[in-house]
């Protein structure tokens, strides 16, 4: 017995410290439970979009996304007179196309799509491939700690130039996050929930429920994107390849 | 007094040199202020006959209120909608004053070969009236030398299912579209985009896809299929307009609105008639407003200005100098003939007598002159016309070809300005002479 | 003594000079046709200088084109169909950086880069066209007159965020509000202090085609609004920083060096010099005077218009003052026969009294022009100063009338004139040369 507590002691001791995850490890955790989700044979979710302005509602687009790898593709289920339109994820690359269109249009990721969501914010995210991360500091978002970093571009033709990011200590997934113009000026923010959960090798992840975003000038101009039934599901290269569109 | 008239005849005769130095220096005045006259008066039917039919304006166009401000800002807010159109229309097909009326609709977006996409400004018109101005008398008398299109038929020439579109050809050269419908057989597919050779692939089809925001709010995108090219005349332009059908636009901003109605008329002097008579059948809820107000035709009215400036400056000065040649001539005349003067008051002639005498040699010298000069100004306008001269006066596509066109009222109402001055300056010289008394004027030492 | 004037003409010429001097009453009204000829001619000559000055100011520095564009051959004519295509890489930067380097005669040299696209206010796309540049360069290419060069809002070098430069009518098409009205100072630049600028939401956003064929998007904040002198340009035309440009296009690309001279008369003699220069190191550029450049075409094409009316005006005067001095010669001639008989019976010749004449017609003509100088100067200094405007129909503000004092013109009209009215003479005076000199003494007018 005297020797139990200096040996619990010493156990305690020798007990490995868990170091801080790096920028590009948060990063990969958060881009996760907003379905980044690598080593899956795909994903695939709902979301509504729906989009206020000066306190009304403009308009409500809901959409089903399937997802593998970097490639994505969102395709509207309605409203009606929008039903079949897509919007093709490959890497960086975006194609909108609608049934009876000859040819698929690019455009861009950060073109806005509805109200405040641009192009780029429906699919997953991809900021561990796309942002340099920087820690900035630690802050506290709706009462959780969360860690600050400052995502610069990689690429010309990512979504956001700038971003900075809140990341939760708790579970690793983004709260918040400030899109910045060039100039480094917030021009819009969103916050994220996290109700939803999805299984990856037997275990079990957050994965985001809504993404709020409003115009940082003008809280009254908000979309808001609710996640729906995110689930593993299969998907074929082919469904992801421009060329499929047409025929 | 015919004797007079025979008198005055015969007195031109006595001093040809002078007579006809005067003569010519009026009849070159004359002709240059013809040809001025000329200049403008087809510069001005060119621009209105442009504005009015090339580009669409119409005479009257009927805007919802604030319409015509407000729409580019806010499309489905500041447009007239299908029950508005109808009403319109109505009110239109019952006027016989109309000739005829278009919708219109324009807005921005995005032009895409497949693999490229590029901005672009787009205006809707409807085909059949877009075909009927193209072919209107007026543009036929103004305009014969104009062309329309570069290449390729109008938008009339195909069914409207096929999304028939005019390109500038600086977009279809950006876009890779150099090759037109009509050059590929009837049903010849779609190429697949190869992005790495975008633009040998995209000269594979006549087709694009317009992408843009509908008014909704939402994405949209059409096929559009490029039947024809144009050219913008301002380089800075023609490397995004497009000209398509008023259905493929609201099928791309998802509406059915229009932005405004262009409304012709049948007689353009009814113009302000017509227009107080619509807007009082509209009521507040719309403009109606006229072709040449200048926030409407800005380039239209701010170059007849200057070119009515121009010309009024130009024929006040060439006005002048005819004018001081005559009343040098006539003083030169009236001093010579001081003693025949004498001669005829101490005969027993009145001063009115003598004053009517050398008007009537003025009125017969200018005559002549002017008519001569009309000649001149007529013949050099038909030599300038067939010399098929193109300048490049700003703002006007493909430059235009220099051609005059001598209104007959303007040049006969010049023609008798320049008349009446030559008499008034012969009036004055021969009035200044009258002072003296016969026996000052027949000693002849008053040169 | 003037060489080459044997003291017999320049006896005839102070006859010549004398016999005007007294008989200048006869010949009062030619002289009056003669000097409104000259003045019409020259104020429209001082009216197209004037617009050209005011055009080489709107253009050379507030719309900094500069004096000469250097660029990629071809790129005049094609860039706006293949933007890329003839750009300038930054290879070739570093040659015209090379080209321009210790050249005394540049006053200021700045990187352009040709954007065009789509504006979004988040209700309404509008196309917008325009250019990317190092405002910094720019300050200097505009000068301290069009430092300022906002009618709303702040210029990109006072703006703390620098953003866009929007055309007015661009401006009012996404929904900013602002006093249109242009407040001016004397010499028509712009006021220099920032007025009232709102635009809806901070940021508006920007969609191109990139370098690389992307679709790209950023939002950027309005610093200002312009007026950018052509409606057509108003409605469509802004102005953002070079590196804003460059990071949206994806590209370190330019489209073309503008530069600004020390002295525009060397502009000739610049691009000879850098043509020359390029072509010596085979490199692809090409030097174009601004005026020269389509970018000036609106501008170019105005004054051909002008340069048209002035031809024939200057034609009908030409043909009135010969007339009008051959009639006032005529009449002289006619009137003086016998004292041509008495010169011919002293011993002139007959070219003598042909010289006598066309003299008195020379200085007839020469003092005519004389007196229109004077009327020109005064017509001149008045209307400029009364502060009139005018619209030329693709202006979007209306242009002071002004006259400026057109030296040249003046010279070589009046020599022309002169010219005109020495032949005129010449030519009416040779039959009464031809008089025998008894008939001369006892001719009777």
């Amino acid at each position: 017995m005297r020797l139990f507590i200096p040996v619990l002691f010493a156990c305690l001791l020798a007990t490995p410290s868990f170091a801080a995850p790096t920028p590009a490890e948060l990063l990969a955790s958060s881009d996760r439970a907003r379905g980044a989700a690598k080593n899956l044979k795909g994903l695939s979710w709902r979301s509504e979009v729906v989009s206020v302005e000066s306190g009304k509602e403009e308009s409500s687009v809901t959409y089903t996304v399937k997802v593998l790898g970097n490639d994505a593709l969102a395709q509207v289920t309605q409203p009606a007179r929008q039903k079949g339109e897509l919007v093709l994820f490959n890497d960086r690359t975006l194609w909108y196309f609608k049934p009876g269109l000859k040819k698929p249009v690019n455009i861009s990721p950060r073109q806005k799509l509805v109200g405040q969501a641009a192009n780029g914010d429906i699919a997953s995210t991809q900021y561990a491939r796309d942002y340099d991360a920087l820690e900035a500091g630690e802050d506290t978002v709706n009462g959780q700690k969360a860690w600050k970093l400052e995502l610069k571009a990689k690429a010309r033709n990512v979504t956001y130039d700038k971003i900075r990011y809140w990341i939760s200590k708790s579970n690793q997934v983004a709260l918040k996050a400030e899109f910045l113009t060039l100039a480094g000026v917030p021009f819009k923010v969103a916050e994220f929930k996290y109700a939803n959960s999805i299984t990856i090798a037997g275990t079990k992840f957050p994965f985001v429920s809504e993404m709020k975003i409003h115009d940082a000038n003008n809280a009254e101009n908000k979309t808001s994107i609710t996640y729906k039934n995110p689930k593993e599901e299969a998907h074929a290269a082919g469904l992801f390849n421009v060329n499929s569109l047409m025929k | 007094m015919m004797s007079f008239w025979r008198l005055a005849f015969r007195n031109l005769g006595r001093n040809r040199k002078r007579n006809f130095a005067t003569g010519s220096a009026m009849a070159f005045g004359f002709a240059g202020i013809l040809l001025l006259t000329a200049y403008a008066y087809r510069a001005k039917n060119y621009l209105r006959v442009y504005t009015v039919y090339v580009v669409h304006t119409g005479h009257l166009i009927v805007f919802p209120k604030n319409g015509f401000e407000k729409f580019a800002f806010e499309p489905e807010k500041f447009s007239l909608s299908a029950a508005e159109q109808e009403k319109i229309l109505g009110l239109l097909k019952a006027d016989p004053a109309v000739e005829r009326f278009e919708r219109q609709i324009h807005g921005q977006g995005l032009v895409g070969n497949g693999c490229v996409s590029l901005p672009f400004m787009a205006r809707g018109y409807e085909p059949e009236v877009d075909h009927a101005l193209r072919e209107h008398p007026q543009v036929k008398l103004w305009m014969p030398k104009f062309r329309y299109l570069l290449q390729g038929r109008g938008l009339e020439a195909y069914p409207p299912e096929l999304g028939a579109l005019l390109l500038s050809r600086g977009l279809s050269s950006a876009l890779g579209k150099t090759r037109l419908h009509d050059q590929f057989p009837e049903s010849a597919p779609v190429s697949l985009p190869d992005c790495e050779h975008p633009k040998e692939q995209a000269a594979k089809d006549s087709n694009v896809q317009l992408l843009s925001g509908a008014w909704a709010g939402n994405l949209s995108a059409v096929d559009g299929e490029v039947v024809g090219l144009f050219t913008t005349g301002v380089q800075e332009t023609d490397s995004s307009a497009i000209m398509g059908s008023v259905e493929l636009l609201q099928k791309l901003f998802s509406t059915d609105r229009v932005a405004q109605i262009a409304v012709w008329l049948k007689n353009p002097d009814t113009l302000e008639a017509s227009r107080a008579k619509l807007a009082a059948q509209l009521g507040e809820d719309f403009e109606v407003l006229r072709w040449n107000e200048e926030r409407l035709s800005p380039y239209y009215v701010g170059t007849v200005n200057f070119l009515d400036t121009l010309i009024r400056a130009g024929g006040l000065v060439l006005s002048t100098i005819i004018a001081l040649s005559v009343l040098n001539s006539a003083t030169m005349t009236v001093l010579e003939r001081s003693q025949e003067v004498g001669m005829y008051r101490s005969m027993g002639f009145r001063r009115r007598h003598i004053r009517q005498l050398y008007v009537q040699e003025s009125l017969l010298l200018s005559f002549f002159s002017l008519l001569c000069g009309g000649i001149l100004g007529i013949v050099a306008i038909r030599l300038i016309n067939a010399a098929d001269i193109l300048y490049h006066p700003p703002g006007v596509a493909g430059g235009l070809y220099l051609i005059l066109v001598l209104p007959a009222g303007q040049a006969i109402g010049a023609g008798t300005f320049i008349l009446l001055l030559a008499l008034l300056a012969t009036l004055f010289a021969v009035s200044t002479r009258l002072r003296q008394t016969p026996a000052d004027l027949l000693g002849g030492t008053l040169r | 003594m003037i060489p080459g004037f044997d003291s017999r003409r320049l006896l005839l010429a102070r006859l010549a000079f004398r016999n005007i001097r007294l008989n200048w009453r006869h010949s009062l009204a030619t002289m009056l046709a003669i000097m409104g000829g000259f003045a019409a001619v020259s104020l429209f000559d001082g009216f197209l200088l004037a617009l050209h000055e005011y055009n080489e100011e709107h253009y050379v520095n507030k719309g900094m084109v500069g004096h000469v564009i250097i660029e990629r051959e071809g790129a005049a004519e094609h860039i706006l169909e293949d933007l890329w295509g003839y750009s300038l890489s930054k290879e070739d930067q570093s040659s015209v950086v090379a080209l321009l380097d210790g050249d005394q005669r540049v006053e200021a040299s700045m990187r352009y880069l040709l954007l065009t696209g789509l504006i979004s206010n988040g209700k309404t796309n509008s196309l917008f066209i325009g250019s990317g540049l190092e405002e910094e360069n720019g300050v200097k290419i505009r000068g301290e007159g069009w430092a300022w060069n906002t009618i709303a809002g702040l210029p990109l070098y006072r703006s703390p965020n620098p953003g866009l430069i929007m055309g007015s009518g661009l401006a009012q098409r996404l929904g900013c509000t602002f006093d249109p009205k242009v407040i001016q100072n004397k010499n028509g630049t712009y006021l220099a202090e920032e007025r009232k600028l709102d635009c809806p939401g901070k940021n508006f956003q920007l969609s191109v085609t990139t370098e690389h064929s992307q679709v790209n998007a950023a939002d950027l904040p309005v610093s200002g609004v312009t007026d950018f002198q052509l409606r057509e340009f108003n409605d469509k035309v802004l102005v953002m920083p070079l590196e804003h440009a460059q990071r949206l296009f994806d590209t370190d690309r330019i489209s073309r060096y503008v530069v600004l001279l020390k002295n525009p008369n060397m502009i000739p003699a610049f691009v000879r010099d850098i043509r020359a220069r390029a072509k010596e190191r085979n490199l692809p550029l090409e030097a174009i005077p601004w005026i020269e450049h389509p970018v000036a075409s609106m501008a170019k094409g105005g004054l051909e218009v002008m340069d048209v009316f002035r031809g024939l005006f200057l034609s009908v005067v030409a043909v009135i003052a010969a007339m009008s001095v051959a009639n006032s010669m005529m009449k002289s001639i006619n009137e003086r026969i016998r004292e041509i008989g008495t010169f011919r019976s002293f011993g002139f010749r007959r070219r003598d009294i042909i010289w006598l004449f066309s003299l008195e017609g020379l200085f007839l003509g020469f003092f005519s022009c004389l007196g229109g100088i004077a009327v020109t100067s005064l017509l001149a200094f008045v209307i400029s100063n009364l502060g009139l405007t005018f619209n030329a129909g693709v202006l979007s503000t209306p242009m002071p009338l002004n006259f400026s004092m057109a030296f040249l013109t003046w010279v070589t009209t009046l020599a022309t004139l002169s010219l005109i009215t020495f032949l005129a003479s010449w030519l009416v005076s040779r039959k009464a040369a031809q008089m025998v000199v008894a008939d001369a003494l006892r001719y009777i007018a």
